[in-house]
């Protein structure tokens, strides 16, 4: 008597993922062409759905069309690896900026980052940020040796492109005029709400400082080469972003 | 005809014998104020497997108002391979975060070599295959310390040398491992016209006392160089036909918990409580009917 091959299930996955492959032997023959079609589109389909809903505003900018063609070969080269697809797509902005046809619209890896970032920032660990008033409790000879514990919901996102401003039109319709320079987006979660801060110059410098575990005096000093920074700002967006979860003393 | 006692021997998950529907994130912030009469919420274990934010604040508020059961769709517990260790630990973290009253996965395997296949793949019925899915039921159970349901598949494809039958099979599994079933009705009707089987006798092929949820949900349909297809869409109302193979089922089994599921092109709220709403009538009339006829016997 036949049986089911040892490899059935390696046979079936190969299939799925390689159109071009016939359906193994294993299956039924009658019509197994046509149904096990069903299981590809599944696939395919359903993983490049996964990414527009991720990518919403990557996908308004090009089209669906466009969008859905270039996530169905994402797809093909970074299958998920996880049943969990919330974060699925990470590679993407990546992916984007090796992608012939995407180089039209130059900012688009950056915009997917933008959007990466923000999933990334709805989905992470809850911790209580610090309010404004604890400022107040640490004497100012302590502040520049104090090292920032930073909210695991805060994300950086820097470009050559204004993303936040394209960001902005398409997500929220504000179609002021878009000036074409270099943006540092700060993403946070105030509230269980995601929020975009455009930060001002050397403030992405400053932050990255601070995630390094640098003291507010040296994250100062870094920041500093760029002759433009000031703290004050800066320190304001952390704290109305609930971006700081601790300060700690030397 | 036999009629089954209503409580005696039957699988007892903690989910009210009622229309539960599927939680869907636009749905959240009406069900919060509105506070719709349903029995039950059932989310997709998956969707909930981050580390915080809003989803899970959400999911806390509508648990303190609803009975909760848990659905899994990514163990892939028919699969060749050893399941996800990492996995199960996720699944763990929320059952003790949510206590949820039932916890529920697919006779399907969809991961392969660390990929996943984004699909519920049908397993061959095969001796060989049935011990590895008893054994990952077992380790399931024994994880999670839980007795899960297994869910019936939908299917389009069957393997050509397959040893038993699906009922068999799952008759099978829920001997081995003391597991119950959660019966998809639209499965059930979706898989024989497929595959050209009779829903009536696979139904009566099923261990009625071990049945603890059942799915309703639409499907869609499309005809290829077979003829009629049937996809489990779960993106429209159930169908007539649906509804008639359910309370066939209830006669069997009596009242089961039963949730709506609704997952692409997810209407408003009222349309969803709509079928709620028929599934609680057909629910009720088993109901009186059971204690009638008990009660004329």
């Amino acid at each position: 008597m036949m049986h089911v091959p040892d490899d059935w299930q390696e046979q079936v996955a190969a299939a799925l993922l390689d159109v071009s492959l016939p359906v193994p032997d294993s299956l039924r023959h009658t019509w197994s062409h046509a149904r096990f079609r069903i299981h590809r589109e599944t696939f395919y389909g359903g993983l490049v759905e996964v990414l527009a809903a991720h990518f919403p505003v990557c996908r308004a900018v090009v089209g669906g069309e466009f969008f859905a063609a270039m996530a169905r070969i994402f797809v093909e080269l970074h299958p998920p690896r996880s049943p969990v697809l919330l974060q699925y797509g990470e590679e993407l902005p990546e992916f984007i900026a090796s992608y012939a046809p995407a180089s039209s619209t130059p900012y688009l890896p950056d915009l997917a980052s933008l959007e990466a970032a923000r999933r990334r920032s709805f989905h992470a660990a809850d911790l209580e940020p610090l309010t404004i008033e604890t400022l107040a409790s640490i004497p100012p000879c302590r502040w520049e040796t104090s090292r920032a514990k930073l909210h695991p919901a805060l994300e950086i996102t820097s470009s050559r492109w204004p993303i936040l401003s394209i960001w902005q039109a398409h997500a929220e319709g504000a179609f002021d005029t878009i000036g074409w320079k270099p943006e540092d987006v700060l993403v946070t979660r105030p509230g269980l709400q995601v929020i975009a801060q455009l930060l001002p110059p050397g403030g992405a410098m400053f932050i990255d400082a601070l995630s390094r575990r640098a003291t507010f005096a040296e994250a100062r000093r870094l920041a500093a080469r760029d002759p433009a920074f000031d703290l004050v700002p800066v320190l304001a967006m952390l704290f109305r972003g609930g971006a700081l979860v601790a300060i700690e003393p030397a | 005809m036999t009629i089954l006692p209503l409580d005696h021997g039957r699988i007892r998950c903690h989910l009210p014998d009622r229309a539960g529907i599927g939680l869907k994130a636009q749905h959240c912030e009406e069900i919060v104020a509105s506070r719709p009469a349903i029995g039950f919420v059932e989310v997709h274990a998956e969707n909930y497997m981050m580390a915080g934010g809003p989803p899970l604040r959400m999911l806390e508020k509508i648990r303190s108002s609803y009975p909760l059961s848990l659905h899994g769709i990514g163990l892939s517990i028919g699969g060749d391979g050893p399941l996800d260790r990492a996995h199960l630990m996720s699944l763990k973290k929320l059952l003790d975060r949510f206590a949820p009253a039932a916890f529920s996965e697919h006779l399907a395997w969809s991961t392969h070599n660390g990929i996943f296949l984004n699909n519920l793949l049908p397993v061959p019925y095969v001796r060989r295959t049935l011990a590895r899915v008893c054994d990952h039921i077992d380790l399931v159970q024994e994880r999670l310390g839980v007795r899960m349901l297994l869910e019936n598949p939908s299917s389009y494809v069957v393997y050509e040398r397959s040893e038993m039958t699906e009922t068999e099979f799952l008759c099978e599994v829920v001997k081995r491992t003391g597991c119950g079933l959660l019966l998809d009705v639209s499965n059930v009707f979706v898989s024989a016209v497929n595959l050209a089987f009779d829903p009536e006798a696979y139904i009566a092929g099923l261990p009625a006392e071990h049945i603890g949820e059942i799915h309703l949900a639409g499907f869609s349909e499309r005809h290829d160089e077979g003829g009629r297809v049937l996809v489990d869409a779960h993106a429209s109302p159930v169908d007539q036909v649906v509804w008639s193979l359910y309370e066939q089922v209830l006669r069997r089994t009596g009242p089961v918990p039963t949730l709506i599921e609704w997952d692409h092109m997810v209407p408003r709220l009222p349309v969803l409580l709509e079928d709620a709403r028929e599934a609680d009538r057909v629910l009720a009339e088993e109901s009186i009917r059971r204690s009638v006829v008990r009660r004329s016997a």
